[in-house]
């Protein structure tokens, strides 16, 4: 049976919808991320889950329970904030230890889980500190050892290190991921980092307005995105449109502008149905026009360098196609040829756009 | 925390104000409505007498005249104040603040100690024979714009002060570098940007001076009377309650009609605020 | 720069002069044994001093003036606390308009709101004196109250009772155990201003007295009217050391910045 499940929830601010019957199952002991942009209603589905906000439809069942009429203080969920909401007039160990005083803990039985905590999260030394004199990862530690002290049957996290630098970001997202599996705890997890999101998750749910596009492993999202939306998150930048189809032994591809057509590998979608190709930017060779291979003819616009290579944003009868080479650079204004390389390509059907 | 608890909080202070202020007021108005036919017949009866006139146009000229006067008080101070870094700038505050915390009444009598027959400037004229006999110059229409002047000259200082703090110093360096005068750099671009502080000070004495009690009646008495004091002169010792009534509704519409027409004036000027 | 410098120094001196100055001569005169207010004394002396608590007449109305005070500050924090409370963390739309309500005591001419009080509530509801001038004192008090409470709210932000909550506690511990130990110099520095406020009060409190209750601005200024002797003087001394006083305490809760913000 999955641990917890979003049935239909339907969510609104006054007459915006924000969420639109969501679906959701999340394993125990699995890490599932939420991912997507702000106002995407993934910050909306925590709070739901946590009981901060009530849903207008749909249902939270946690084991097989409602658990919708429970209120936020007995649902036993570890909540970490994006700004840590640390209380200011106490240190750090009590901060740790709030939760379990709640729950009426013996005063040695919370000290002894407290330093469990802060040992975990490498903090000890701090205890008698308070919020305002820790540094911002100190105080997400902090944050996390809370949410953990109550030894919570879910732990719910909403963008919990995007006010850290980029270094610490990498450091800290390695730091929860191995506590969370440790301790084989069950997590939903908040954020609008692609990076961050697949480095960690079991499983990814990538969000847009208030539907969930897609549900997979990372591994499974980032080599076959099902829509759109889904491969622009994974750094698909060029999307052509045409159709499909069958032409001697092979499949074609057919453009709608300029008739340009390139062999595709097997696909699942009907042959004649409208498409859209999906390529990254190291998905499409770049070769001079003097070349003779055969691909699609275009023009140099601009040619950056990103250190690993060179990015080319390329004019074409198809519109501006952006591909990346590795060592050779082809400065602005020459005549090129592109290749879409077919086994970098995916196909969409348009009706998922 | 739902809606309906939010209500359920603000609930006791509504019901509060609404029964010790809103209601108040509602029936004041009324009462100088006598009919519906001749609705404005008390505020006519109240206009004809020549002495009421006089009394408002002195009130509202007092009131100019004291913003005038505290406007052109406070800017130097106020710059002096923001551009300050020293370590006295607390202190400077401090001063502008003190006396706003204490009594009108201690601070009108202040005043009175100075202006009055025995006071400090008459001992002080005559002290170094500049007059023979003591002037008089309590109860008088300029001892009440001292007294209010005095009143309310923190209460123009604390804004501006807050607003100049506000204009960058890289925006004067820049004024200056292009060849601006010190002149200049005042008036086409501290004025403008301290416009709102100037709009909140100005409406906060004007509006301040034209309801004063303590100031007029302390240093103005009967002779230099202002709206405040004649409507305590009306309720309290000449019973006439509909003239109490009508001075209140003058009162307060002006003021409401004051605080509207510098309100959009500043809000026009600086969308910000 | 440096003579317009000069200009600028010499007409800050001169504003600070105007506004320190007559404080000063009062003071000065306070201690004056003769009775008129020469500058400076000849001679020095505390008799006025002891006037002051010669007759009953001042310390009575001091008295009154810190009862009341305390009465309607007490009205104004049980009132004003749970309102600035609900304003701060609402996004409901009247949000706006229960606050100028909130605000309006400041607006409106203190003359006005003593006369419509007298007229409306004390004298049609037949309210006892000490009543009336409680809520009258009440109701200019709560705007500083709840100014201030909700400034105090900004910065303890919701997700502090959310994350007590998930902790665990109801919504009202988590206000009480998180919320208000972190808003407590706020509370006081609110009661601190509404307390000066309403001890300075005249212009509402004069037509709510009636016979022998009466408070001290009120006193002083009837005494003023009628014997102007430096008895006034000492007592202004007396009330710009308890100012200072409290100027102190709310510097070192709340700070004085407070007042230069908008």
């Amino acid at each position: 049976m999955e641990f917890l499940r979003l049935q239909n929830l339907t969510a609104a601010y006054d007459q915006e919808i924000v969420l639109k019957k969501m679906n959701l199952e999340v394993k125990q002991g699995e890490l599932l991320s939420l991912l997507g942009s702000s106002g995407c209603g993934k910050t909306t589905t925590l709070r739901i889950v946590s009981g901060f906000l009530k849903q207008r439809e749909g249902s939270v069942f946690l084991e097989g329970q409602e658990i919708s009429k429970t209120h936020p203080s007995e649902r036993g969920f570890g909540y970490v904030f994006q700004n840590y909401a640390l209380f200011p007039h106490l240190n750090v160990e009590d901060n740790v230890g709030f939760g379990l005083k709640q729950r009426k803990f013996g005063r040695e039985e919370i000290n002894k889980k407290v330093v469990e905590m802060l040992d975990l999260v490498d903090l000890t030394a701090f205890a008698g500190k308070r919020p305002l004199e820790l540094s911002g990862g100190q105080r997400q530690r902090v944050a996390l050892a809370r949410a953990l002290a109550i030894s919570p049957r879910l732990l719910l996290m909403d963008e919990p290190l995007s006010n850290l630098d980029a270094a610490l970001r990498v450091k800290m997202r390695m730091e929860i991921r191995r506590i969370q599996q440790e301790h084989n705890i069950t997590a939903l997890y908040v954020t609008h980092d692609q990076e961050e999101c697949f480095s960690i998750s079991d499983r990814v749910a990538v969000m847009n307005e208030g539907l969930i596009e897609q549900l997979g492993t990372p591994e499974e999202i980032y080599s076959s995105p099902a829509t759109s939306f889904v491969a622009r998150f994974v750094g698909f930048e060029n999307f052509i449109h045409g159709t499909l189809e069958n032409s001697g032994k092979k499949l074609w591809f057919v453009a709608v502008k300029g008739g340009v057509r390139f062999p595709v590998s097997e696909s699942s979608i009907p042959e004649q149905s409208s498409v859209v190709v999906a390529l990254r930017p190291d998905g499409l060779e770049l070769r001079a026009s003097e070349s003779l291979k055969k691909g699609i003819p275009g023009k140099v616009k601009v040619a950056t360098y990103l250190g690993k290579g060179y990015r080319h944003l390329v004019e074409t009868e198809l519109g501006e196609l952006i591909a990346d080479t590795k060592d050779e650079m082809f400065a602005a204004h020459t005549n090129v040829i592109v290749i879409p390389k077919s086994e970098s390509m995916i196909l969409l059907s348009t009706n998922n756009d | 925390m739902n809606n309906r608890i939010h209500i359920l909080l603000v609930l006791p202070g509504v019901l509060l104000v609404a029964a010790l202020l809103v209601a108040p007021l509602f029936f004041l108005f009324l009462d100088t409505i006598p009919d519906l036919e001749h609705p404005f017949s008390l505020y006519e009866a109240f206009l004809e007498k020549g002495f009421h006139r006089k009394i408002i146009i002195r009130t509202i000229r007092v009131a100019l005249i004291t913003t005038m006067i505290c406007v052109i008080l406070a800017y130097p101070c106020a710059y002096f104040i923001a551009r300050y870094s020293g370590r006295f700038k607390a202190v400077l505050i401090v001063i502008a603040v003190f006396p706003l915390l204490l009594s009108p009444v201690v601070r009108s009598f202040a005043w009175m100690a100075i202006l009055g027959k025995n006071g400090f400037f008459n001992d002080l004229l005559q002290f170094l024979r500049i007059i023979d006999e003591p002037l008089q110059m309590l109860y008088t229409e300029v001892a009440v714009i001292i007294g209010l002047t005095y009143l309310f000259l923190p209460l123009m200082i604390l804004p501006l002060v807050g607003v100049i703090e506000n204009i960058e110093e890289d925006l004067l360096d820049s004024a200056k570098s292009l060849g601006a005068k010190d002149s200049s750099v005042f008036f086409q671009i501290i004025l403008p940007l301290s416009a709102s502080g100037l709009l909140v000070g100005s409406i906060l004495v004007f509006t301040g001076s034209l309801t004063a009690y303590t100031t007029p009646r302390l240093l103005g008495g009967d002779q230099a009377m202002t709206l405040s004091t004649l409507i305590y002169q009306n309720a309290m010792t000449l019973f006439e309650w509909d003239a109490a009534s009508v001075i209140a509704i003058i009162m307060i519409a002006s003021t409401i009609l004051v605080m509207k027409i510098i309100g959009s004036l500043a809000t026009r000027m600086n969308p910000d605020v | 720069m440096k003579r317009s410098g000069l200009v600028l120094i010499i007409s800050v001196l001169l504003v600070y002069i105007f506004l320190i100055g007559p404080l000063v001569i009062i003071g000065f005169s306070a201690f004056n044994e003769s009775e008129f207010l020469d500058f400076p004394p000849k001679v020095y002396s505390f008799r006025w001093f002891f006037r002051i608590f010669e007759s009953d007449m001042f310390v009575s109305a001091f008295q009154t003036s810190l009862l009341i005070s305390l009465l309607g500050a007490t009205g104004a924090l049980l009132v004003g606390l749970p309102a600035a409370y609900s304003l701060s963390r609402t996004r409901a739309k009247w949000r706006r308009s229960v606050l100028s309500l909130f605000m309006s005591p400041v607006i409106v001419p203190g003359v006005v709101l003593g006369f419509a009080l007298l007229k409306h509530a004390v004298i049609a509801l037949d309210i006892e004196v000490w009543t009336g001038m409680a809520m009258g004192h009440m109701l200019i008090m709560i705007p500083y109250v709840i100014r201030v409470i909700v400034s105090s709210l900004s910065n303890v932000p919701i997700e502090i009772e959310e994350a007590a909550v998930s902790l665990g506690c109801s919504n009202t511990r988590a206000f009480l155990i998180v919320v208000l130990p972190n808003i407590r110099s706020g509370i006081l520095a609110a009661c601190l201003l509404a307390f000066i406020t309403s001890l300075n009060d005249v212009p509402v409190t004069i037509f709510l007295t009636g016979p022998g209750v009466t408070t001290l601005p009120i006193q002083m200024l009837s005494y003023v009217e009628y014997y102007f002797d430096p008895t006034v003087s000492a007592l202004s001394v007396l009330l710009m050391l308890l100012t200072v006083t409290i100027m102190i305490v709310i510097e070192s809760t709340m700070g004085l910045s407070f007042f230069t913000k908008k």
